[in-house]
């Protein structure tokens, strides 16, 4: 027993050992230049070396100054090794060898694992129960964010258009002008859904009444307005049937009732 | 649908066929390249809950195959370029197609179909004191269709604006659950022969068909070293739904008359908006692209209308008025939104390490809404036979009205004089005034609602924020937010407290607090292992002040922490391997938790656990080895005892492996294996599954 005890710790010490001597020699093997991309990418890219955004600017003039302004370009950090235009797109000089063309150059458009590199933890949000089919395939982050954009977020409070307008570009049904408004709506779908990715059916970041008690509470709970909600609370979510069914507006009920 | 899909089909051949006409005319540039991916072979075998197995993967069960990548591309003299690109698995509903035929110093033709199919679990709630409707499923197929076909145009001459026209048919059509829940009666089954209970669990749908068809013109083009650019466009959105609400119940049907309890509520609706939006601007780079300043104005209107008819129907489908009768006929709504917006924006990168952006916004909102009301209330007759009369014996009306002037203000700072560190500051503040005038009439007493109220929100928020790279393996990432929202009511006039209807404002302010810290560091010691970790912390406190005691404020939050490691390791170029670890605890809390009535609600827990792994070998250039595993794990439920329970309680498992296999140069032979486990609490969800599925992906390349 006391002998397989000291096997199994010579065993430890000796992987470390060899980690320990390999991990520097490696680190000076290794192209620090190649880029961090799936394996198939990776191989066509192998060898790929950082350019710079000049070089990008002779072709995407327009692209360039437009990330110049954006949210994005405030990360970008002058001597780092990736810059610019090459944070999100990887190394550009095959790219730019090549005179342009696919394959050679990362494309977040299309594939969203360059947006991952960074925002982690996005990735395992879209791989919960409820999501946006991001890595379905069926959308792309840049159908909600526009990267080279001035309005990474476009829900800010300068920005030209309404805080939900993104959402509302596919859930139509949800944008109203209803007759009697939901106030918080105006503060934004993300007061109550999480947009990435979540737990709870229809991504609401909480499934039950709190969601709503968050600001509909008063010193008497559980009355809300006038009325004691008592007995309706213990039954189901405030917008269970025959309730506040129409939580994101209603044309006929003031109190959101159909 | 179909003539749409025929019509994206008709476009496609026309394309290829020009372009192949005017190849064999003068000889191409080289040969096209096409490549095709087929998906010949999938299944889904899932044992237990196919429904939610679908809504959890967007796929489908059983059988289906198709083309899963379509690629074309070709050159033609005279910069003449060809490319197409499509997906079509039929029995996923799930369809691609982009083709784009461009010349350069010309123009370019884009013809763009997508369409996907979102699938919904079928079942409700669970109430586990019920014995025999404990969960109930509807037998409906919940899938959604979604999808979209654009034409576009562009015409790209030298010396002449840049102009694109472009036409966009959207759709969606099928039907989604919802989660207004329906009434679920069960009798004196519970245990203690109680009387009747209610929990409202049963499942509730809705039926859409949705279709958006928008015209849209840009321009924009250089005047005396301005640049300019207008946009108009047009978009009208047309659509029925149905939205049925069944009531379930273990109460025997009366030998005459119906049972309330198993109503059935559906609710026709005819929602119809036409918006037409107009954008102009102008921005230029000045002394010498230090300098740049734009300003765009953005009008908008949006007309939306609403026809409704509501039916109560009892449980055999005969119309039935109970009691509260809720029959509804012609109901009418108009809407008039109108806004106007001017942003502006000035930037500066004259003080170089210094850049400094401002942007400022002023808006009016518009907003004049009406809307019909007319019920069918007789005959009215709890739990009997009375079939409604056709004739309108209440009619509520409602006419609000709102205008909204909103302005913003935005200030940043990027400072880059310290070496490898980017620093950040950005402020932004928003004032926005909304007098809202809302009036209900009624003939019945507690259906009259008014009020004036001028409401006006102060919205301040600030960052600090750096990057940094102290040297070219680490590379840090931090910044803290604070956000500040107040709103306050004055409450002009209002309808009085009577017996029955409560004060028609109860809430005289609110302030909502909330503050962020966001870092994530990665170091990059060698290409071969790259870790990298991220921790977001957010805190939200909500401050309301309202009825009945003004002095009273309540204070709810909200509390999140995501900490998320993530290591990329490639050993050798053959091997790549990912391991993300993410810890996500979040709480809400309100006041409910300190009541100690069955009304009482603790604080509200959503943390999760999530695993992911993945890695990809090359074992020689011909063929690569794909697997990926990922296992959360949420246990979230709070047991009520009597009341209703919520949370999320489960183990997810996806486990996936795979071969790559490339026999020639121009075919890969892609096999795949994938299992895939939910298994929820039986407290919460009687659902869960455990499902294989097996796919062959074959693919070829020409050219």
């Amino acid at each position: 027993m006391k002998i397989g005890k000291i096997k199994r710790l010579f065993g430890i010490a000796l992987f470390a050992g060899a980690f320990v001597l390999v991990f520097p020699s490696q680190a000076r093997s290794a192209d620090k230049n190649d880029p961090d991309v799936p394996l198939e990418q990776y191989l066509k890219m192998k060898g790929a070396k950082y350019v710079g955004s000049e070089d990008c600017e002779s072709c995407h003039e327009k692209q360039v100054k437009e990330y110049n302004l954006s949210t994005h370009s405030r990360i970008s950090i002058p001597g780092a090794e990736a810059q610019a235009c090459e944070m999100c797109h990887g190394p550009a000089s095959l790219h730019v060898e090549a005179s342009g063309g696919r394959g050679n150059i990362l494309n977040p458009k299309k594939d969203p694992s360059a947006c991952f590199t960074c925002h982690t933890d996005k990735k395992l949000e879209f791989r919960l129960p409820y999501h946006h089919p991001v890595l379905e395939g069926k959308m792309s982050c840049t159908d909600c964010h526009s990267a080279h954009g001035e309005e990474v977020r476009p829900w800010t409070g300068t920005s030209m258009t309404d805080t939900n307008e993104t959402c509302f570009k596919c859930h139509k049904d949800q944008r109203g002008p209803f007759v009697w408004e939901h106030e918080v709506v105006r503060e934004g779908c993300t007061t109550c859904h999480k947009v990435h990715g979540s737990i709870h059916e229809k991504m609401l970041i909480a499934r039950d009444h709190n969601l709503c008690l968050r600001c509909h509470t008063q010193v008497n709970f559980p009355t809300i307005g006038k009325s004691s909600h008592a007995g309706r609370l213990p039954q189901g979510t405030c917008w269970s049937a025959g309730c506040h069914t129409a939580v994101h507006g209603s044309n006929f009920d003031d109190h959101l009732r159909y | 649908m179909k003539k749409l899909i025929s019509g994206s089909l008709a476009v496609l051949t026309v394309l290829v066929f020009c372009a192949g006409d005017g190849r064999a005319a003068s000889e191409a540039v080289k040969s096209p390249e096409i490549s095709l991916a087929l998906e010949p072979a999938q299944y889904a075998f899932v044992n237990g809950d196919a429904s939610q197995f679908r809504a959890h993967h967007w796929m489908a069960t059983g059988a289906s195959g198709g083309v899963k990548e379509f690629g074309f591309e070709d050159e033609y003299p005279e910069g003449v370029t060809l490319t197409a690109e499509g997906h079509a698995i039929p029995d996923n509903g799930d369809y691609g197609a982009e083709i784009k035929l461009e010349k350069e110093g010309f123009g370019y033709l884009l013809l763009d179909y997508t369409q996907f199919r979102k699938y919904y679990g079928s079942s409700g709630g669970l109430y586990n004191a019920f014995t025999t409707l404990k969960s109930s499923d509807t037998d409906r197929d919940l899938t959604l269709n979604i999808g979209e076909l654009s034409l576009e145009a562009g015409l790209r001459m030298e010396n002449l604006p840049e102009i694109t026209l472009d036409y966009t048919h959207e759709f969606k059509y099928g039907t989604k659950s919802r989660l207004t829940w329906t009434g679920v009666t069960e009798g004196p089954t519970v245990s203690g022969g109680a009387p009747d209970v209610l929990r409202k669990i049963g499942p509730s749908w809705q039926q859409i068909d949705e279709d958006v068809n928008k015209f849209g013109i840009k321009a924009e083009d250089e005047l005396y070293g301005f640049h300019w650019h207008s946009e108009q466009e047009w978009e009208y959105v047309r659509a029925k739904n149905l939205r049925e609400e069944k009531n379930l119940s273990t109460t025997p049907a009366a030998a005459s008359g119906s049972n309330s309890d198993q109503k059935i509520r559906d609710q026709y609706t005819e929602p119809r908006s036409d918006l037409f939006t107009t954008i102009l601007g102008l921005n230029k780079w000045f002394t010498k692209d230090k300098v740049y300043a734009s300003s765009d104005y953005r009008f908008s209107q949006l007309n939306g209308r609403e026809l409704e008819n509501t039916l109560e129907l009892d449980q055999n489908g005969v119309p039935t008025n109970f009691s509260n009768p809720e029959t509804i006929l012609d109901a009418h709504s108009d809407n008039l939104y109108t806004s106007n917006t001017w942003v502006g924006s000035v930037s500066s990168f004259l003080w170089n390490p210094l850049t400094v952006n401002t942007r400022l916004k002023a808006e009016s909102i518009g907003r004049t809404s009406a809307s019909t009301y007319p019920h069918d209330n007789s005959p009215a007759n709890n739990n009997g036979a009375s079939k409604p009369n056709g004739a309108v014996d209440q009619i509520d009306v409602s006419e609000n009205q709102s205008k909204v002037s909103n302005f913003g203000e935005g200030l940043s700072f990027r400072y880059t004089g310290i070496p490898r560190t980017a620093i950040y500051n950005e402020y932004e503040f928003q004032q926005t005034r909304n007098n809202l005038y809302e009036d209900r009439r009624s003939p019945s007493a507690g259906e009259v609602f008014s009020r004036q109220s001028i409401s006006h929100m102060y919205r301040g928020s600030g960052v600090l924020g750096a990057s940094f790279s102290p040297w070219n393996p680490v590379t840090l990432t931090t910044d803290v937010r604070h956000r500040e929202d107040a709103i306050h009511y004055n409450n002009v006039r209002y309808t009085d407290n009577s017996a029955s209807g409560a004060k028609s404002v109860f809430i005289d302010a609110q302030d909502i607090e909330t503050n962020e810290w966001s870092s994530k560091i990665r170091f990059r010691p060698c290409r071969w292992f790259q870790p990298s970790f991220r921790v977001q912390l957010q805190d939200t406190a909500y401050e309301t002040q309202g009825s009945p005691d003004s002095d009273n404020w309540q204070e709810a939050g909200m509390e999140s922490q995501i900490y998320t490691w993530d290591v990329v390791i490639q050993p050798v170029d053959a091997l790549l391997t990912t391991t993300s670890l993410s810890v996500q605890k979040a709480k809400m809390f309100t006041p409910a938790r300190f009541d100690t009535t069955p009304a009482s609600r603790p604080t509200y827990n959503a943390d999760v656990l999530s695993a992911l792994f993945s890695a990809e070998y090359s074992v020689n250039p011909d063929v690569v080895l794909t697997g990926l595993t990922q296992w959360s794990d949420a246990g979230d439920f709070n047991n009520l005892g009597g009341a209703i329970s919520y949370g999320a309680d489960y183990t997810e498992l996806d486990v996936s492996v795979g071969v790559r296999w490339t026999p020639r140069k121009d075919m890969t032979i892609e096999p795949k294996v994938a299992y895939y486990r939910y298994d929820p609490s039986p407290d919460l969800e009687l659902g869960g599954y455990d499902a294989q599925v097996v796919s062959l992906d074959v693919s070829f390349k020409w050219g």
